[in-house]
């Protein structure tokens, strides 16, 4: 068979997994369209009503912009990098990618993950409530992270748990817990690593 | 509305996969870059936006890891990940993951995606004849390798028949 007729065949086959592609719209184009930003030609059209109005508002927003300022802006974003982090936890749980070293042992998995950059460990309070299940190589807020699969003691059910290193940017991740798509999201530092934890 | 994103996030996804060979490598390129996309532009997101995110994502993560020396965290998913890659042709994949990444980028966009040399230069921002000499050097070595495979191939069976 021709070698391109050949390529063109095997790049069709390629195909993602489409409940993970349903997941990933529901969780960024579902939420969008529960929360409607309002229009652009609706707002113009409310502010038009009223110039007195559009007066108020714009010399109010000159001044709380002059006092707010820069801060205000160093917030936003670093709450959007908490968001955007804790979505992408959120998304890589409900994948389900398979693991790529299946053990029940924390040290094993350490063992075969050697690219990481840091040791991996299960944090204390943690392993009163699961045993660990396999891990896989990820991608948490652009750095190299693991993925930990973790099994629920009580009902079984399975948790992931996301480890980078603690560097300088992920310090400025705010730790806290929050539900995206019906995945509880909780981050939290501890000895010099970042977790993530997502369980349903 | 929701059945042309899904298109275009499988099509994203098999230009990830053009890029690094690796499913899991690029679904989590495709992701990444959606999230970033989605985030900016909402439901304006269009093809070449987002082939251009995966794209700086994956050379990102290239250039991270020739930064920061280990063995290539890639090459050890491609070992890991070669059971469960699309299997009705192994000998195609292998040969793919030999090839250097703007050779194997190049001829997935010619070939699989349809793009002349000029709308390649456009979407990667290398020069045309840069695009063309890549694309030549790209169809040479898998012709030659895959010819190389199949020889042993058959040698292979020869070397069975013979017994």
């Amino acid at each position: 068979m021709d070698v391109e007729q050949r390529l063109r065949e095997f790049h069709a086959q390629a195909a993602p997994d489409p409940i993970a592609v349903k997941a990933l719209l529901q969780a960024t184009v579902g939420s969008a369209n529960e929360n409607p930003r309002t229009s652009f030609d609706q707002v113009v059209a409310s502010v038009k009503q009223s110039w007195a109005l559009y007066l108020t508002a714009a010399s109010m927003a000159c001044l709380v912009f002059a006092f707010t300022g820069f801060s205000f802006h160093e917030q936003g974003s670093l709450n959007e990098r908490t968001e955007r982090t804790v979505r992408e936890v959120a998304m890589n749980h409900i994948t389900h990618l398979k693991s790529e070293h299946e053990s029940s042992s924390i040290v094993e998995l350490d063992l075969v993950m050697q690219q990481l950059p840091f040791a991996l460990k299960v944090p204390e309070h943690l392993r009163k409530n699961f045993t660990v299940a396999g891990s896989r190589y990820c991608s948490l807020a652009g750095h190299l992270a693991a993925h930990i699969k973790l099994r629920n003691i009580h009902d079984g059910k399975l948790s992931s748990l996301f480890v980078a290193l603690l560097e300088q940017d992920l310090k400025s991740i705010g730790l806290e817990s929050q539900t995206v798509a019906g995945v509880d999201v909780e981050l939290f530092n501890e000895d010099g690593l970042f977790y993530a934890l997502a369980s349903r | 509305m929701t059945q042309q994103l899904d298109v275009l996030l499988t099509d994203a996804y098999r230009y990830a996969y053009g890029l690094c060979s690796n499913e899991a490598v690029a679904w989590d390129l495709v992701q990444e870059s959606w999230l970033r996309v989605f985030e900016r532009y909402n439901k304006n997101v269009t093809r070449p936006l987002l082939y251009r995110t995966v794209r700086n994502l994956f050379y990102d993560r290239r250039r991270h890891e020739t930064r920061f020396p280990q063995d290539p965290i890639e090459d050890s998913q491609f070992q890991l990940a070669a059971d469960n890659a699309y299997d009705h042709d192994p000998g195609l994949n292998a040969a793919l993951r030999t090839l250097p990444d703007l050779e194997r980028e190049t001829l997935f966009l010619a070939v699989v995606e349809g793009y002349t040399a000029t709308e390649i230069t456009a979407l990667t921002g290398h020069p045309r004849g840069s695009v063309l000499s890549r694309l030549h050097r790209a169809r040479q070595k898998l012709a030659k390798l895959l010819d190389e495979s199949q020889t042993s191939k058959a040698k292979q069976l020869l070397s069975l028949v013979s017994r």
